[in-house]
């Protein structure tokens, strides 16, 4: 296990008693990634604070949702946003068929990166070799993974976009999903030494 | 003979079945929650009927889901404003039992169970959309079933339930109303609630004439207490359905309606 992945063991520790000094120290250290993530999948800076403010409420109040034995805190964290994410881009994309109109809100800028934020090192090396091993992904794998995990599209509305079965899309996101799981697998290894 | 790991008795990894890759492909697409319709009711079939039972698709789910959360990284940090942080700290502290403030509240049955909709925060137990959760036997869960008991106490002696009109869909006839004028938040209290068909859960959805939004799930704990507060518009929202589906489902609409009712603001 990762200096990381210890100390947020004890971070949920902290949760499971109530630690509001636990709760803020997890906040700090993923609140970016959760931000940029509810960001990119909503297209809105304001709908993504709504889906982080949600999730880090949602892990304060039920901590013992998160199994240890099943993963980390971070990815537990972050999926759970990445779900939240997701289901408020359907619910907006129902509004809009019903002919309502989402707020207007805030879109994300490209300048609202925050170069500087991120200062654990951990969370720095795990995002370069998340980002490479998306970029080993041949194109057309990469690009169904991108456009339902950061695009927020069901399958279908991926093989209606690319003009391809909705066999091939799911082929190519498992194909994709399985060589993920060897690569991080590989580099997480590496990194706990 | 091989077991249902995934490997030989060698030890080695036997060819998957075919039924197996069907299976880890739906993981796949579950994982990144992009399954709909026909494929995500194969997905709950599969979590529900073949997962628990199967260690090597336990484990690709676990692998999957891992994933989900790693991928987030790849995309770039924004900072998030200090005013976030200050309305989480703000909630946290509302959570923290300082106290209970029960507004105009109704109430209503739900399986022979009682069921209030109050219009206010009321204590520090939520369900979250992406996992349902179980109040466990602890201190902390004693002192929180002693609370909603003083709430559902202080409803019932307020003078202030008044039963409403049957609503369309309820199973029971039970009767509902959730009030307030400035509603953001509603949180429904209950004790002796039935539990859900194995592997389903109950889902709240709140929507209007023109649809439904998905707000939460829940799950009775064994005590059948229920506490759960889920986001609320009231601009867009004038009804209230709990319905029980399949856990890990990715639903769209309604499914099976246990309890429903109309909003009235007051």
């Amino acid at each position: 296990m990762n200096d990381r992945d210890a100390r947020d063991l004890e971070l949920h520790r902290g949760l499971l008693d109530r630690d509001e000094r636990a709760f803020e120290d997890l906040y700090r250290t993923y609140g970016s990634a959760a931000l940029g993530l509810a960001a990119r999948v909503t297209g809105q800076r304001a709908l993504g604070q709504e889906v982080v403010h949600d999730a880090f409420l949602a892990i304060w109040r039920a901590p013992e949702a998160y199994d240890p034995a099943r993963g980390s805190l971070r990815t537990f964290l972050l999926s759970l946003v990445h779900h939240r994410a997701v289901d408020t881009v359907r619910r907006e994309e129902r509004l809009r068929k019903r002919g309502e109109r989402a707020a207007n809100l805030e879109p994300v800028h490209g300048e609202d990166v925050a170069e500087d934020v991120v200062h654990d090192t951990f969370l720095v090396g795990r995002r370069k070799e998340v980002r490479d091993a998306l970029d080993e992904l041949p194109p057309d794998q990469r690009q169904v993974v991108e456009l339902a995990y950061f695009g927020g599209r069901t399958q279908v509305a991926i093989a209606e976009e690319l003009g391809i079965p909705v066999g091939t899309v799911k082929t190519r996101t498992f194909a994709a999903m399985r060589k993920l799981r060897a690569a991080l697998r590989h580099d997480s290894e590496v990194t706990d030494g | 003979m091989s077991d249902t790991t995934g490997h030989g008795a060698d030890g080695r990894r036997r060819e998957q079945s075919p039924a197996h890759e069907e299976i880890e492909i739906l993981l796949a697409g579950y994982a990144l929650r992009s399954l709909s319709g026909d494929d995500a009711e194969a997905a709950d079939r599969a979590l529900s009927e073949h997962v628990p039972g199967c260690s090597s698709c336990r484990a690709t789910l676990d692998a999957f889901s891992e994933l989900s959360g790693e991928l987030a990284l790849a995309a770039d940090p924004l900072e998030p404003p200090e005013l976030l942080w200050a309305r989480l700290r703000r909630d946290v502290d509302d959570t923290a039992g300082a106290g209970v403030t029960v507004p105009r509240v109704h109430r209503s049955r739900f399986g022979g169970a009682s069921l209030i909709a109050a219009a206010a925060s009321i204590v520090a137990v939520v369900a979250v959309s992406a996992a349902a959760f179980v109040v466990t036997r602890d201190s902390e869960a004693e002192d929180l079933r002693a609370r909603l008991a003083n709430v559902m106490e202080t409803v019932r002696a307020g003078g202030d339930v008044q039963p409403l009109a049957g609503a369309p869909g309820a199973a029971d006839g039970g009767l509902v109303e959730v009030a307030a004028p400035d509603l953001e938040r509603l949180s429904l209290v209950g004790h002796e609630v039935p539990s859900p068909a194995p592997g389903n859960v109950y889902r709240v959805w709140l929507g209007s004439a023109t649809g439904w939004d998905l707000a939460g799930e829940f799950v009775p704990d064994e005590a059948g207490w229920v506490a759960i507060t889920v986001p609320v518009d009231p601009a867009r929202h004038d009804r209230i359905a709990i319905c029980e589906e399949p856990a890990g489902s990715q639903p769209t609409t309604p499914g099976t309606v246990r309890w429903a009712s109309t909003f009235e603001a007051t």
